[in-house]
């Protein structure tokens, strides 16, 4: 079952759509996002790894398994166009996969791998706004091996390393025309970086907990991609024949979360997160070439975001021993300033509601199912900042999800 | 576990049902607001026939100006079959160069990859092909749709021109009181452009002249003099006063049935790459060229024009006086191969008619605020949307950006001017039809839908 499974991952797109904020992808446990993705101040079991290394000390061994499938829908129209168009995004398919398992009673070892960050969107050759993106695809795979420790019946700490791994394809149109149609550019490389993710874990009673985590910001590097340019002939003498290399970073930003767990009754769970998203650190995008592209070895546009909130409420009614229903919401503030909206990520202010089930098989086995619909504000900006296209965006997203949790 | 697929199947079916639930853009629906566009006619010059790369040709009209108005027109109730006097595909048909061994017609220009008058191989505008003789190549290139004509622009035509009994016949060529793209499609010989335009009965015009009224002067390097009752010099800006007389009388014709409309302005043709492209100190010496030359001109007794090493104004013959042109002065296009490859300029002075002196384009300036004067009094007292295409071109010739693009009067990679230096690029009349209908759906309290410019082809490279 377990390999099946991960052969099924293996073989899908493990990318995210552009749904949370900026290029960020909170999609790290099915649980948890049937409660609005909350969990830093709850022992969410296993995926504590992710929300909360402090609590994982006091997770079950235990495997679990999950995925979402993301469809997404970007409209667009252009000022004074009076005329919609959409983004055609392929479904992104974000997954998790963490593993705990108890060195001694209060030390535990846990290793993640999820996709916390991603982002593919299409908008094809032909829209207007192809000269700044046809096709972007970011892949980001963390893998944390995590430890925790339980100082007192109370109190948890845990720190990850994080390994980076995935790559980027951007593609766009070249202003330049010859009889067979547009110049085009593709870039694509593989990229790489590392952080941490810490975290602590207080439950000073059976009915209220608190949680402190900080996952790092983690800067993915292009070491060597390839750009290439399909460009008229008489002009190829300005493009690198055959390509170039290309250099890029792209910085994962750090995100701090306070978040409170309290238990009201034996079957009702109750959270709420404060995340702050150090977005500030991405202030451009930046490509250096290997060779001179059309008289200049580098290409740069302002980005400039800003740090920004998400705030999450989320709850967990019991109904029976085996069957839980969740629901949650939350309000994902963007970082994107006016004036550098882009293609890329037509971002805005986000609402997520969300609704969940888990069922228990038996004592070991158990299944969490959510859906979650993100719904961005309508948003118009010039883009005249970011070298963006001006116009109006509005996006929506389905997400449903499963995951398999085997307990031991 | 069954229960479980089955619930989760019916989680999978509600987003399968979720998934067609598109978000939508809050935006209201076009609308001809107080305008009605029913029969749209067109009236100007090479601009408005869609005149482009030195040639009237099938694309150029396909995608002229007025064909894109008509198109966005025709989603507010405009009538989508706009007709215009199309060529026949892969003809063109540039203004004929009349001299004394003969009369050619010019082709339209590509880019092509060649060594220039120097030897140096690059890209260069060139004319497509053999240039055809005068008039048999209009003879031969007879409209291929039925009129009439919702596209009258005429290429070559001044203001009054429009006004003109007969411009159409064939009888005034030989005269020059008739124009042979307009005798291409007029409906008679004795009629009028106004008259072809009015007898459609259009219920919305745009009317675009008066670039000739002073682009003649300046495309002759300022070379006419003020007309005098012995010298009708035609070359010399139309006085401005009949020009508001021109204008108004074909706007009181086109608004005498309640007809609504748009003037557009006259741009400061100095602003166009035909003007801009050759710099006026683009002589660049070394410090023995620049002696060499300061000697050779004090030989001649000229002292008073010296070189030094770096930029130098070119040197032109002024009423047949030598002098340096000066930092504000224009060299036209057509001088390129005379500096680059003749000595013109430095070793002999450039003909005057290669250069728009300050004075000259004073005359030029103070023309051509007098004519947009006129046209935005003629507008605003018939109730009529202006275009003031004048300060378009300074935006263009500042440079922007647009959806990714860059934008301005460069020759060849500005994206708004074609290869003549003169004319639009499809892209750019798609920018002339955009700046038409700002100011038509902000007048009419209209929303014309804007062009997607980005659909229009730039230069194109070989």
């Amino acid at each position: 079952m377990k390999s099946k499974i991960l052969a099924l991952l293996g073989s899908t797109l493990l990318t995210g759509t552009a749904i949370a904020g900026g290029y960020q992808v909170n999609l790290a446990s099915q649980r948890q996002i049937g409660m609005g993705h909350t969990g830093t101040g709850l022992n969410t079991g296993t995926s504590s790894i992710f929300f909360n290394p402090g609590a994982m000390a006091q997770a079950r061994n235990g495997i679990t398994i999950g995925a979402s499938a993301i469809v997404s829908k970007i409209a667009y129209e252009a000022p004074e166009s009076y005329n919609t168009v959409m983004a055609d995004n392929p479904t992104g398919t974000p997954f998790q996969v963490y593993g705990v398992y108890g060195i001694t009673d209060k030390l535990k070892a846990g290793l993640g791998v999820y996709t916390p960050f991603g982002s593919t969107v299409n908008w094809g050759t032909e829209w207007n706004g192809r000269f700044g993106l046809n096709e972007l695809s970011l892949k980001a795979i963390f893998v944390q091996p995590t430890l925790s420790y339980q100082i007192t019946e109370k109190l948890g700490i845990g720190a990850g390393f994080v390994y980076s791994f995935g790559g980027v394809n951007l593609q766009r149109s070249i202003p330049l025309e010859n009889n067979e149609g547009e110049a085009s550019a593709e870039l694509d490389g593989d990229a790489s970086g590392f952080g941490y993710n810490v975290g602590i874990f207080f439950n000073p009673t059976d009915k209220l907990s608190f949680g402190l985590s900080y996952r790092s910001q983690v800067d993915m590097e292009v070491e060597d991609g390839t750009a290439t340019f399909t460009v008229p002939a008489s002009v190829q003498s300005r493009f690198p024949a055959g390509g170039t290399s290309f250099k890029a970073e792209l910085p994962l930003p750090s995100t701090l979360t306070l978040g409170i767990g309290f238990n009201p009754t034996d079957k009702l769970t109750l959270a709420v997160d404060v995340s702050r998203v150090g977005w500030s650190a991405y202030e451009r995008l930046r490509f250096d070439y290997g060779a001179d592209v059309n008289g200049s070895n580098f290409t740069e546009n302002a980005r400039n975001y800003e740090d920004s909130y998400i705030y999450r409420i989320g709850a967990e009614y019991n109904v029976t021993e085996s069957l839980a229903l969740r629901a949650g919401a939350y309000l994902d503030e963007t970082p994107v300033q006016d004036g550098y909206l882009t293609p890329e990520t037509p971002d805005a202010d986000s609402r997520g509601l969300s609704v969940g089930l888990g069922y228990s098989i038996n004592e070991n086995i158990s299944l969490d199912a959510s859906f979650l619909y993100i719904n961005k504000k309508e948003r118009t900006d010039q883009g005249n900042l970011s070298g963006g296209v001006p116009g109006t965006f509005k996006s929506v997203a389905y997400i449903p999800g499963v995951a398999l949790n085997y307990n031991f | 576990m069954k229960n479980f697929i089955y619930k989760s199947g019916m989680l999978a079916l509600f987003a399968g049902t979720l998934v067609s639930c598109d978000p939508e853009i809050d935006s209201p629906n076009p609308t001809s607001g107080q305008a009605n566009f029913e029969t749209y006619v067109a009236l100007g010059n090479s601009l408005t026939a869609g005149f482009a790369d030195g040639a009237l040709y099938l694309e150029g009209q396909q995608n002229s100006y007025p064909a894109l108005l008509a198109q966005q027109f025709a989603k507010v109730g405009g009538d989508d079959n706009f007709m215009q006097p199309l060529m026949p595909a892969g003809v063109s048909l540039g203004s004929p160069i009349i001299t004394a061994t003969g009369a050619v017609v010019p082709q339209k220009r590509v880019l092509k990859i060649q060594a220039d008058c120097a030897g140096t191989v690059g890209l260069s505008p060139v004319e497509a092909g053999e240039r055809a003789p005068y008039p048999n190549a209009f003879l031969g290139a007879a409209p291929t749709q039925q009129g009439p004509y919702n596209n009258m622009g005429v290429p070559g035509a001044k203001s009054f021109h429009l006004l003109a009994p007969g411009y159409g016949s064939p009888a005034g060529l030989a005269n020059g009181t008739a124009n042979p793209f307009f005798v291409r499609f007029a409906s008679s010989p004795a009629t009028s452009v106004i008259a072809d335009a009015v007898a459609q009965n259009p219920t919305f015009f745009t009317l675009w002249i008066g670039n000739n009224d002073v682009l003649g002067y300046a495309l002759a390097g300022g070379n006419a003099e003020a007309p005098t009752a012995e010298n009708p010099s035609p070359n010399y800006p139309t006085n401005p006063t009949a020009f508001g007389q021109y204008i108004g009388a074909l706007v009181q014709q086109l608004t005498a049935n309640g007809a609504k409309g748009a003037l557009g302005n006259i741009p400061d043709v100095s602003k166009i790459p035909y003007f801009t492209t050759v710099p006026y100190n683009a002589l660049v010496l070394t410090s023995e060229e620049a002696a060499g030359l300061t000697a050779a001109y004090a030989a001649q007794g000229l002292t008073h024009i010296t070189f030094t090493e770096g930029a130098n104004g070119f040197v032109v013959l002024e009423d047949g006086v030598p002098r340096k042109l000066v930092a504000g002065e224009l060299v036209l296009l057509t001088a390129s191969d005379l500096v680059k490859c003749e000595g013109k300029g430095s070793m002999a002075p450039l003909g005057d008619e290669y250069v728009l002196s300050a004075a000259e384009l004073a005359i030029i300036k103070e023309h051509t605020d007098a004519y947009n004067a006129a046209i935005k009094q003629i507008a605003d007292g018939n109730g009529l949307a202006h275009a003031d295409f004048n300060a378009y071109l300074n935006r263009v010739s500042s440079g922007f950006m647009l959806n990714g693009v860059g934008y301005n009067s460069s020759f060849v990679t500005g994206n708004i001017f074609s290869l003549d230096g003169i004319h639009f690029t499809q892209r750019g009349a798609a920018m002339a039809a955009n700046e038409f209908i700002n100011v038509i759906n902000a007048k009419y309290n209209a929303r014309v839908p804007k062009v997607d410019e980005t659909q229009y082809s730039t230069v194109v490279f070989p």
